[in-house]
C-alpha cells in the first residue's frame, strides 16, 4: 500500500514537473528567440534609423542631406530613403524606386506612415527638414495594426503574475486529482498483491482502468487457494495414512516385543535361544523407534504436531534422557557419560521436554547402534551466547566409526545418487529447528552431533 | 491389601495373543488374581461382578471404545485404570488422562515398564506394602524400610526420614539410575535446583550406614554427572 501511494506521489511530482519544465523551456526560447530579435532590431533596426533622421545638415544648395557616412552607417538593410517637406515634395532621395519618387499627398503619408508603401514596409521619422521616410525590404518586416484599451493593458500587466500563478496551482490540481483517482484504483490492486503475497482471499472489483490487472489478479488469488487447498488435503491424507499404518503395526509389534521380553526371562531357555529371544526384543524395540519417528517426522513436516513448550531445566532434562540411555540394554553396551557445566546445567530452556529427550534419544540409540559393545558414547552440554541470548550447545558423540560420508552429505542437504533414509536423524534435525535452533553433524574421531537450542530468556547483563 | 500382588486386576483387550502376554507377566510378577475380557460387554460382566482393584483398558474394542468404557466404569467406582492403546496421538494421550485415567501407554511397550506402571499405581492408590519394602539386604546387612533401621553387625542403626526416603526411591528404581533431580524432588519437592550438595552429603551418610566401605560403595554407587545407583547384586 505504502508502494503504492509512493508510486502516485511520485507521478504526480513528475507530471508537474513535467509541465512546469515545458513552460520554461517554452518560456526560455521563447524569451531567447525575442532577444536575440530584439538585439538584432538594435543593431540593424530602428535604431540606427533614428539616428540617421537626426543627421542630416544643409547642403550647399540649401536642401538637407545626410551627413557624410551617415548613409552607410544607418541605412544598411533599408531598400530605400527619402525626405519629404511638409508640403509633401521629396527633398532628398536614396536608392528610391521610379514608382514612388513623386510628391506625397497628406493621406497618402497618412497611409505610408501606418504600414506599407507599395509593399515596402515604411518608418517615418519627423526631423528639423521634414519627414524622412524609409522604406525596409518586401516581406523583410510584418507590421500589425494594434491597439488595446488602456485600462485592459493594465490589468493584464497586472494580472500576469497572479495568472501564471494560477496556472502552476492549476496544473498542480488537476495532477493531484489524476493521481488520486488513479491511487485509488490501485489501491485495490495494491491490497489484492498482499493477500496474494500473505496467501489469503483475493477477490478484487473488476471495473475501472485496472479492471484487467484486477481480473488476473483473481484468477491467480483463486489458483493458488485451490493448490493451497489441494496440498492440506494431501498432507492431511499423509499424515492420516502414515497414523493408521502405525496404530495398525503398533498391536501386533507389541505382542513380537512382549513375546521376545518373555522368552528372554525364561531361564529354562538355552542361551542361544535366549540371545536370539533378546535380538528379537531389540528388533522390536527398533521398529517401535522408527514408527514412533516416522509418525513425528510426518507430524512436524505438515505442522500436525503443536509443541507443547514449558520452562525445562537443562541439568534435569540431560541426566534423565543420558540415565535412561544408560539403563537400557543399548546403553549398557556403551560407556556413556553426561558432561555438564554448571552454567548449562542452570539454564532453562523453553522446550517441549519430550521432543528434546526424543532427539538425543535418536543420537545416542545411533551410536550404540552402529558401533561395537564397549564404544564410549557422549553428551556434552556448555551453556553459549548467541547474540544477547543464552543457548545449550549439546555434543552428542562417540569415538566409534562416525556417520558415513553419504549420511553426511545428505544432512548437509547435498543431491546424491541412492541416497541413505536418515529418518531418525531427520527427525533431530526437524526437532531443533521446530524450536528455533539447528542441528549440526559432522565427524571428529567419531561421530559428533552439534545440537544448539535457545534458552527461555536473554543472557543478564553482564554475563560472560 | 496388604501387597500389590494382591490386587485383582482386570485385563481388557481384544488381542488374544497380547492378553496371554500380559497374564503371563503379571503371573510372573506374583500377581494372581487376574482377570482378562475381550470386549466391552464382558468387560461390563466382569466388573459389575468382581469390582477389580485395577483395570489395564484397551480403546479401540470390538464393540465399543475404551474411553466410554472408562466413563461407565468410573461413574460406579474410583477404581485406577491404566489405558493400553495403540494410539499414540497426544490428542488421544492427554483425552484419556483428561477424563481421569491413572496412566497411559502406548503400544508397543516393554512388558517391565506395564508392571512397573501398574505396581506404581496400586502402590499409590492403596498404600499397600510395595515387595521391595521386604527387607533390604545388602550383604551382611540388613535394611528395614518399614523400620527405617539399619542392622549392621556391630548394631542397629537409624536412618533419618531424608535417608530412608532417598533409600525407597532408589529401591523403587533398583538397578537403574535415579538423577540428582529425581532424589532432590523425591526428598524437597519441586524447586528443588541447587540442591545437589546437601543430597550428597546425605548419601555420604546413607553410605556410611549401609556399605561396609563407604569410600568404595558397593551397592550405593555413583553414576558420575547422572545420580546414584542401588546395584541389584553385590559389586565386589
Amino acid at each position: 500500500m505504502r508502494t503504492i501511494s509512493s508510486l502516485c506521489r511520485r507521478v504526480v511530482a513528475a507530471a508537474f514537473a513535467v509541465v512546469l519544465l515545458v513552460f520554461l523551456v517554452n518560456a526560455t526560447l521563447l524569451g531567447g528567440v525575442i532577444l536575440s530579435y530584439g538585439l538584432r532590431s538594435q543593431q540593424q533596426g530602428t535604431l540606427p534609423l533614428r539616428s540617421f533622421s537626426d543627421r542630416f545638415m544643409p547642403g550647399e544648395d540649401g536642401l538637407p542631406v545626410p551627413e557624410p557616412g551617415a548613409v552607410e552607417e544607418c541605412l544598411g538593410g533599408c531598400a530605400f530613403a527619402m525626405l519629404l517637406d511638409p508640403g509633401g515634395s521629396v527633398l532628398w532621395r536614396w536608392q528610391l524606386p521610379a514608382s514612388l519618387d513623386h510628391p506625397y499627398t497628406v493621406g497618402q503619408v497618412a497611409a505610408l506612415s501606418r504600414w506599407y508603401l507599395d509593399d515596402y514596409p515604411v518608418f517615418v521619422y519627423r526631423n528639423g527638414f521634414g519627414l524622412l521616410v524609409l522604406g525596409m525590404p518586401p516581406d523583410s518586416i510584418t507590421r500589425f495594426n494594434f491597439y488595446m484599451d488602456s485600462d485592459m493593458l493594465g490589468a493584464l500587466i497586472a494580472g500576469f503574475v497572479p495568472l501564471l500563478l494560477l496556472d502552476a496551482a492549476l496544473i498542480l490540481a488537476v495532477c493531484l486529482w489524476l493521481g488520486w483517482r488513479a491511487a485509488r484504483s490501485l489501491r485495490a490492486i495494491g491490497q489484492g498483491i498482499d493477500a496474494l503475497a500473505r496467501g489469503g482471499d483475493v477477490r478484487l472489483p473488476e471495473r475501472g482502468a485496472t479492471a484487467e490487472l484486477a481480473r488476473q489478479l483473481n484468477r491467480a488469488g483463486a489458483l493458488i487457494a485451490a493448490q493451497k487447498a489441494e496440498i492440506a488435503r494431501r498432507d492431511a491424507a499423509r499424515t492420516d495414512w502414515i497414523a493408521g499404518v502405525s496404530h495398525d503395526i503398533r498391536t501386533p509389534l507389541a505382542v513380537i516385543l512382549s513375546g521376545a521380553e518373555a522368552l528372554e526371562r525364561e531361564a529354562s531357555l538355552p542361551d542361544a535361544q535366549r540371545r536370539l529371544a533378546q535380538q528379537m526384543r531389540a528388533q522390536a524395540e527398533r521398529i517401535r523407534a522408527l514408527i514412533g519417528d516416522l509418525n513425528l517426522t510426518s507430524r512436524l513436516q505438515y505442522d500436525a504436531q503443536p509443541l507443547r513448550l514449558a520452562p525445562v531445566h537443562a541439568g534435569a532434562l540431560l541426566r534423565e534422557t543420558v540415565a535412561a540411555f544408560a539403563d537400557s540394554p543399548s546403553g549398557e553396551a556403551c560407556d556413556a557419560s553426561l558432561e555438564l557445566d554448571e552454567a548449562a546445567g542452570r539454564l532453562v530452556l523453553m522446550a517441549d521436554a519430550a521432543l528434546l529427550r526424543r532427539a538425543i534419544d535418536n543420537l545416542l540409540y545411533n551410536s550404540a547402534r552402529h558401533n561395537p559393545p564397549g564404544c564410549a558414547v557422549f553428551v556434552r552440554a556448555q551453556r553459549i551466547l548467541q547474540g544477547s541470548r543464552e543457548a545449550l550447545r549439546i555434543v552428542v558423540g562417540d569415538d566409534g566409526a562416525g556417520y558415513p560420508p553419504d549420511v553426511l552429505a545428505v544432512l548437509r542437504g547435498e543431491s546424491i545418487p541412492c541416497p541413505p533414509h536418515i529418518l531418525g536423524l531427520d527427525l533431530v534435525v526437524r526437532i531443533l529447528r521446530a524450536h528455533g535452533g539447528e542441528a549440526r553433524f559432522q565427524n571428529a574421531q567419531g561421530a559428533r552431533a552439534e545440537l544448539i537450542c535457545p534458552a527461555a530468556s536473554p543472557a543478564p547483563e553482564g554475563s560472560p | 491389601m496388604h501387597r500389590i500382588q494382591d490386587a485383582h486386576i482386570l485385563l481388557v483387550d481384544d488381542h488374544q495373543a497380547l492378553l496371554a502376554l500380559i497374564v503371563r507377566a503379571l503371573t510372573e510378577a506374583g500377581y494372581i488374581h487376574l482377570t482378562t475380557a475381550e470386549t466391552a460387554a464382558q468387560a461390563r460382566e466382569v466388573f459389575a461382578r468382581t469390582t477389580p482393584d485395577c483395570v489395564v483398558l484397551d480403546i479401540n474394542l470390538p464393540d465399543g471404545d475404551g474411553f466410554s468404557l472408562f466413563g461407565e466404569f468410573r461413574a460406579r467406582s474410583d477404581v485406577p485404570v491404566l489405558f493400553l492403546s495403540a494410539r499414540d496421538a497426544d490428542a488421544d494421550r492427554l483425552y484419556g488422562l483428561g477424563l481421569g485415567a491413572d496412566d497411559y501407554l502406548t503400544k508397543p511397550f516393554l512388558t517391565q515398564e506395564l508392571l512397573l506402571r501398574i505396581a506404581t499405581i496400586l502402590r499409590r492408590t492403596y498404600r499397600a506394602v510395595p515387595a521391595c519394602a521386604a527387607p533390604l539386604r545388602l550383604g551382611e546387612i540388613t535394611v528395614d524400610l518399614a523400620d527405617a533401621c539399619v542392622l549392621r553387625p556391630s548394631g542397629r542403626l537409624a536412618l533419618t526420614a531424608t535417608e530412608r526416603t532417598l533409600l525407597l526411591r532408589l529401591v523403587e528404581n533398583r538397578g537403574r539410575i535415579v538423577t540428582y533431580d529425581a532424589l532432590c524432588e523425591a526428598v524437597w519437592s519441586a524447586g528443588y535446583y541447587g540442591y545437589e550438595n546437601s543430597l550428597n552429603v546425605h548419601i555420604r551418610h546413607l553410605r556410611e550406614k549401609i556399605e561396609a566401605d563407604p569410600s568404595h560403595p558397593r551397592f550405593l554407587v555413583t553414576a558420575r554427572g547422572l545420580g546414584y545407583r542401588l546395584m541389584k547384586e553385590d559389586r565386589a
